[in-house]
């Protein structure tokens, strides 16, 4: 095994992570600064008058130019400074420390629920393929595909909470307050997510599905009288997941931008719904935090899926060329 | 699906028969309080802060009279009442008041409640560094100091019959010095005040929980907790009122509030409002620095059409700046009335194209609301660009007057003055759209000048006169704070700030 290819594109990796997130933060600083309005305005409400509103932007540093207070952002972040919030003077810091953990746990339930979903249909759908329970589910997927999340989840919170109050419509119970009751308060956002996420899935798979249980492996395993259980889940899931594992990579950006509309719809105090808030308040800062922690996310998920190509294909791992 | 429709009718209206009986049965003994219980309430975004310094929202005043009481407070029909302060009392020249404090009162960490707290929470307000939205409401405050032990005397630079309900809001709420010294600029988190219950856990973006005060003045609350939790989304608020994970919203929506009627199965409180919309009018923009542009835009409004299409016909259709809950609401003469045949005339006598520049919230209700207005307009031969704005964009243009017209909205004020004197006084400091007449001037200052009620109600009559005259504000509708209930929730009074005071509600469950 020669660790130097792993090695050389960890140390590309890093320097993509670096790039990544300079340019997405002076992006996100430079577009926040052409938002309409300003954080002075916000803080100050609808009887301030104009003076007030100078002075406060005179206190809050808004009067220097772009450039330098993203200079001295960037400076203190480095250190890991992110600043405070002008609004509620919360370090920016402590804000995302307490509301990543609640995204992240929706992700992985939104992943879990997905896959647990998609996995099974999508074998069924290849080994079945052109029967009718292929085309149920491609209708399925088609219908689900097509609408948008946050219709999914008012259509799952009237069936689900209102009219069969099997989940709370709203809100979110800590995991310090009881595993069960968490994961209780979770289920409906995440399945939202998760049957946005699920037609993607179920499709890709399928189709690599039918491509791998048309190859010779495939034959010599029936051959030697395996059982379909043993050929679909042994044989041939593994090397039809390549494209699953990278979409489900690139869709954990996805679901960050799925979390903002989520979370605001069912009250889930996580970096979505802060970001949200943050964005109508004039709140740089916070806006500027939860941008670098998303942007280094999505860098090093992209690294890890990097990874998993490695333990899923033999190839990869051992730098052969094809 | 189509045959399961009927059993589920079936089955419907059976609990409807059986949720009649239980209400029926709870009206009997609806008299003697439960104990206990925990009361959730949502607000349409997170606190800010639990400093009355940085309230300003709705919701933040909620939470305000959650943790802290009042000097004053108002009833329902919007009189000025006594709180933690027993008695106001003004000098015959409205130059100086007396507050005499309520003896019993504690702040909830111990702490005493007496004249020298109260001087302390004013200086805090007025003191220019703290920033508080509230400043401009003690802006005529000369002078504060404590006469005796419950007695403090306030001296006015100009009359101020306006002051006393100012402090039945933000401006009135009284804070621990202990605590505002032991917690410094950290206090926002803590919040410590002699309101019926004291914060127990905030938990940001998810909720906040209070407990009940056990040193209240009053008996202690009925509930355990009440837990405000931020839901920003209109449809989750109804809809989890409906599968019973919320007890009240708050300032719901129209479209909510008609279904909550027709469904009957959760109690619509209704306090009136203090609070109009309206469209604001710059009068030293272009066209309509024009008296016949301004009543042309007026006679061209049908605003019975507007309600109906906007509010579905929920509010009241408004001709002055006067909620339900003041007392010269609804007290004018002459404000122009439907009558598309004088606008189209007063058009025509203006003999210029009118080009309108309408400023909004770039929000979809008020993108239809400035819509049906642009329809109405273009009956009376005028024609309308409407410009949507960011919210904090719309404050600052009108803050800048950099705008012809524009729609808007005020929350109102316990008192009249509240509502006009700021805004139309030619010294007002938020006078937005640029009124300067003299006439306006003296009346207002007039209003400030007498507590004699039935002289005030004269001179805001006058003043809803002079406005309907001038027509610097098109008046659309008032504007209800209406809240939705849970039937098991008890005692809650109506009052036309619309928001609750919960010391004596309690659950029957």
């Amino acid at each position: 095994m020669s660790f130097g290819p792993a090695m050389r594109r960890i140390r590309s990796q890093i320097l993509t992570l670096i790039a990544v997130v300079f340019a997405a933060t002076a992006l996100t600083f430079a577009v926040t600064e052409i938002l309409p309005g300003d954080a002075a305005v916000a803080i100050l409400g609808d009887t301030a008058t104009e003076a007030d509103i100078q002075s406060l932007r005179q206190e809050l540093g808004l009067e220097r130019p772009l450039v330098v207070r993203y200079a001295d952002w960037l400076g203190n972040a480095i250190t890991g400074d992110l600043g405070r919030s002008y609004r509620t003077r919360e370090s920016i810091a402590v804000m995302i420390g307490q509301r990543l953990p609640v995204t992240i746990e929706l992700i992985i339930l939104t992943q879990i629920i997905a896959l647990g979903l998609a996995v099974p249909a999508g074998i069924i759908a290849a080994y079945r393929n052109r029967s009718g329970v292929d085309h149920a589910l491609g209708s399925v997927s088609i219908g689900l595909l097509s609408m948008p999340a946050f219709v999914i989840g008012i259509g799952l919170i009237y069936t689900l909470s209102v009219a069969l109050g099997w989940f709370p419509a709203s809100g979110y119970v800590r995991p310090s307050d009881g595993i069960i009751a968490n994961l209780h308060s979770m289920v409906l956002p995440a399945l939202t997510l998760a049957l946005a996420e699920f037609p993607v899935y179920m499709r890709l798979l399928r189709a690599d599905m039918i491509a791998t249980l048309q190859q010779d492996f495939i034959l010599v395993a029936r051959a030697k009288g395996l059982g379909v259980r043993d050929i679909l889940i042994g044989h041939a899931l593994r090397p039809s997941s390549l494209s699953l594992v990278t979409v489900i990579g690139i869709n954990l950006g996805r679901l960050v931008g799925g979390a903002v509309i989520i979370e605001t719809l069912f009250a889930i105090p996580g970096i979505g719904q802060m970001l949200v808030n943050a964005v109508y308040q004039h709140d740089h800062f916070a806006i500027q935090g939860v941008v670098l922690v998303v942007a280094t996310g999505f860098v090093l998920i992209n690294l890890a899926v990097d990874m998993a190509y490695a333990l899923l294909d033999p190839r990869v791992r051992h730098g052969v060329d094809s | 699906m189509a045959s399961s429709r009927p059993f589920a009718f079936k089955v419907s209206m059976a609990a409807a028969a059986i949720g009649i009986a239980l209400l029926s049965a709870t009206a009997l003994r609806a008299a003697e309080p439960k104990q206990g219980g925990s009361l959730s309430i949502s607000l349409e975004s997170d606190l800010p802060t639990l400093d009355p310094l940085g309230f300003a929202s709705f919701n933040d005043r909620e939470a305000g009279l959650i943790l802290y009481d009042t000097l004053l407070d108002i009833d329902p029909k919007g009189n000025v009442v006594p709180n933690i302060a027993e008695k106001i009392e003004a000098s015959p020249d409205v130059m100086s008041f007396k507050l005499t404090l309520r003896s019993g009162v504690t702040f909830s960490d111990g702490t005493a409640y007496d004249a020298a707290a109260v001087v302390k929470n004013f200086q805090r307000i007025m003191d220019p560094k703290n920033r508080c939205r509230c400043v401009s409401d003690l802006s005529t405050i000369d002078k504060i100091e404590a006469t005796g032990p419950l007695e403090v005397s306030i001296k006015m630079k100009t009359p101020s019959a306006h002051f006393p309900a100012t402090l039945a809001d933000v401006a009135g709420m009284v804070v621990s010095p202990t605590a505002v010294e032991k917690y410094g600029a950290d206090f926002g988190n803590h919040g410590v005040g002699a309101g019926p219950f004291k914060l127990k856990e905030w938990q940001r973006g998810a909720q906040v929980v209070f407990e009940r005060n056990p040193t209240y003045w009053r008996k202690p609350a009925h509930l355990d907790e009440v837990v405000l939790r931020p839901m920003p989304d209109e449809q989750t608020r109804y809809a989890s009122l409906k599968a019973g994970n919320l007890d009240i919203v708050m300032n719901a929506a129209a479209r909510d509030v008609l279904d909550a009627q027709q469904q009957k199965r959760f109690q619509v409180l209704n306090p009136g409002s203090l609070a109009t919309n309206f469209v604001q009018i710059n009068m030293g923009a272009p066209d309509v620095s024009d008296i016949r542009v301004r009543q042309a835009l007026a006679y061209s409004l049908d605003r019975v059409a507007y309600n109906k299409a906007i509010n579905r016909g929920l509010y009241k259709i408004a001709n002055t700046p006067f909620g339900t809950g003041l007392f010269p609401h609804e007290q004018v003469d002459g404000y122009p009335s439907y009558d598309l045949a004088k606008a189209k005339k007063l058009v025509q006598d203006y003999g210029k194209p009118i080009k309108i520049k309408l400023s909004i919230n770039a929000a979809p209700v008020s993108t239809l609301a400035a819509q049906a207005l642009q329809q109405m307009w273009k009956k009376a031969g005028i024609e309308t660009e409407i410009i949507p704005l960011e919210q904090v964009q719309l404050v600052r243009a009108a803050a800048t007057r950099d705008y012809q017209v524009m729609l808007y909205r005020w929350a109102g004020g316990a008192d009249p003055d509240k509502n006009v004197h700021q805004f139309f006084h030619s010294k007002g400091t938020v006078n937005r759209v640029n009124f300067n007449n003299p006439e306006m001037d003296k009346l207002l200052d007039a209003g400030r000048a007498t507590t004699d009620q039935a002289e005030r109600l004269k001179i805001y009559r006058q003043v809803n006169n002079l406005l309907a005259k001038e027509l610097p504000y098109l008046f659309l509708t008032y504007f209800d704070n209406i809240s939705l209930v849970n039937p098991a929730v008890k005692g809650l009074t109506p009052i036309p700030d619309g928001l609750l005071r919960l010391h004596s509600v309690w659950k029957d469950k």
